[in-house]
This record gives structure tokens, sequence and C-alpha cells, in this order.
């Protein structure tokens, strides 16, 4: 039991706070939905939730942009490194 | 201590520190994924620093326990880096970290069952041959008890390990995580993977989250027992042993984290003088 599909919706429920609470609240139907296998739907009936919650902000955390550099600088820091590598 | 050594992980904070200390750092380890959009030059300048001490690459992002076929672009990304800076080994993590379009933005436990186990070989099968070499695979940290699995985590990556004739990249930082999160005893756990595979270990440190598990971020320094841990697997692990101190923020006086690495200089020599069959 494990299929692309199912690690594609535990992908989503990693990092989709709207699916996970949509997920949180029906597990096995939202599953179903996804097209996964009954296996597939029970192992998700029994996540581990309290872990689910702390993984996600966990995940949140890594994906989050470093303070040191704002989404307006980053390509101007690219180009400044691209430049610096080039010399 | 004969061939065993002790290194820190490669970090341009600690850059300095490390050159300057190069006669207490008996290796570094590269972050491979960082070099993959840079140039040629700047790739080449860590093929110099291996001319001063020995590198070795980990990657952070292929994702090969997965059922899902590695990506090729990706690999090649990092056989370019290989290629150039001709490591002495390379290693990736035992982890899944995309899926249907969704990127995770770090390492999670895929489900640990027969199909992860295949899909796993398939890729590090895959790896070896783009990148001309087998990573060593490295144990993962999880705050959540993956979905999916039906079997115990020593028992998952003892089948990968033996299946695909990788080496291991135990990281006790890790096991020690992941025995407290999911109570088990990770000296037992030592017993039921194939230590004879390890050729490096990772250490680091990390903290207790309020709601009682522990998080591996790498900010804190090495807690005792992870210590304890190295010298429960030099004990059980007679060949050389490569230790990297992974540290990747609050960084400390580069005096404290040489302190670290001479702590598990004594730590592999006490499990040395103790063999366990």
């Amino acid at each position: 039991m494990t299929s692309p599909k199912f690690e594609a919706f535990l992908a989503q429920l990693y990092v989709d706070a709207g699916f996970r609470a949509r997920f949180l609240a029906d597990p096995q139907g939202l599953g179903a939905g996804a097209g996964l296998s009954e296996a597939e739907c029970e192992a998700l009936g029994k996540i581990d939730r309290e872990g689910l919650r702390m993984a996600a902000a966990s995940f949140a955390a890594k994906r989050k942009p470093s303070r040191k550099t704002t989404p307006l600088l980053r390509p101007v820091r690219r180009l400044i490194s691209a430049l610096r590598d080039r010399l | 201590m004969g061939l065993d050594r002790v290194g820190l992980s490669w970090r341009p904070e600690l850059a300095a520190g490390i050159l300057s200390n190069l006669d207490r750092v008996d290796a570094v380890e590269v972050i491979a994924d960082d070099y993959f959009e840079r140039s040629p030059t700047k790739v080449r300048a860590l093929r110099t620093l291996s001319g001063q001490v020995p590198v070795l690459l980990h990657g952070i992002s292929q994702g090969l326990a997965s059922t899902v076929a590695a990506d090729r672009k990706r690999l090649d990304k990092l056989a370019r880096v290989a290629g150039i800076v001709e490591p002495e080994s390379w290693s990736e993590h035992l982890a899944f970290v995309r899926g249907g379009g969704h990127e995770i933005g770090h390492l999670a436990a895929p489900p640990r069952n027969r199909n992860t186990v295949d899909g796993t070989c398939d890729n590090l099968h895959r790896a070896r041959k783009i990148v001309g070499s087998a990573p060593m695979v490295e144990n993962i940290a999880t705050l959540i008890d993956p979905p999916g699995s039906d079997l115990t985590e020593a028992a998952w990556i003892e089948q990968i390990v033996t299946a695909a004739d990788c080496g291991l990249l135990l990281d006790l930082h890790n096991l020690y995580a992941n025995g407290a999160n999911f109570g088990y005893d990770p000296v037992a756990f030592l017993e039921r993977i194939p230590c004879h595979r390890v050729s490096v270990v990772h250490l680091a440190g990390g903290r207790m989250l309020p709601e009682g598990r522990v998080l591996d971020d790498h900010l804190h320094a090495v807690p005792d027992a992870v210590y304890d841990l190295l010298s429960a697997l030099s004990a059980r692990a007679p060949q050389p042993l490569t230790v990297i101190l992974e540290r990747d923020g609050n960084y400390p006086r580069i005096e404290h984290l040489l302190a670290e690495l001479d702590r598990a200089r004594l730590a592999l020599r006490a499990g040395r003088e103790v063999h366990v069959a």
C-alpha cells in the first residue's frame, strides 16, 4: 500500500492548511474522494493527528523565506551572485 | 581511535573557523544542492577545498524514498557537482519531499511499507547510474508517524540498504528524536539495522516542543544521549566512521563546536573499548 497518488495526498496534507482542515473533518471521505484505495483511506482514518499538526507547522517554518532577504530583493541577490560567479 | 574522523558541516558562517582549525577538523560535508546553480568556477572552489580537507557531498532535495521516479534533471545537477568536486562519497535522505506538484519544503517520512522499499530501491539504482556511484542513505527525523506504514523504521531501512546494496549514513540525533517521539529504544534500534553498512554518522542538537516531541532543528548543542548513542554505535561498528556535526544556525563560537568534536572523539573511543558482537 502506497501509490504516487497517496504520496501526493500526503504532500498536499502537509502544505495546504485548507485541505488539512477539510481532511481532519472527514479523513476517509476526503481520501476516497481523491481516489485512494480502501487500505489507504483506512490508514488516513488512523492518522497521528497531533503529529500531523506539528509536522505541518515545522514544514511551513522551513518553507518561510529567510528574513535576511525580502522577496523583492531576491532577484537582485541572485543577479549579484551570478555576476560574482562570473568574476 | 584508528581511522575514525570527526568533522563539521560546511556552512558559510563556519568556513573561516573551519579553515583556521584544520588540525581539529578531519572532514567537511557540503550541501550539494547549494551548488546546483553555481558556475563551474564556484564548484571548482570545492575541489580546491577537498585538497585541504576531505569533502563529502550531501543532498537534500532528491526525494529518493518514494514510489515516484526520481527527477532526472535534479540528479543530473548532482552528477555535475559530484563530477567536478570528486567527493569521497555522497549521500541523500530516506525521505520524500514533494508529491502531486506540492513541494513540502523539507524532508518528510514516507509510508514505511513494501511499495516504498521497492520505489526507493528503484530510485537508488537510477541515482547510481546517473551519478556514477550509489549514495549513502540517511535516516530522517519525523514528528508524525507516517500513515500507511506496516514496517518498523528499522526493518524498512534494513530492507532498503540490503536490497539496494547501499551504505548507511546514520543520523544519531534523528534516531534519538524518533525514539523519544514514538517510544522506542534507540540502542535496540541499533541491534536491528546493519551497523556494518554505516560509514558516516551525523550528530546534531534539537529542542523539545511544548507538545512533548523532539524537533531536530540543528540549532542547539548535541545532547548527552546522542554522544551515548555514538559510543553504542562504535561498539557495534568496527569499521572506520566519519562523524559530522551538523549545525544550521544559532552559530556559537567555533571553539564551542570544536569542543563538541572533541567530545565526539571521546565517545567514539569509549565505544571502541567495549566491542559488542
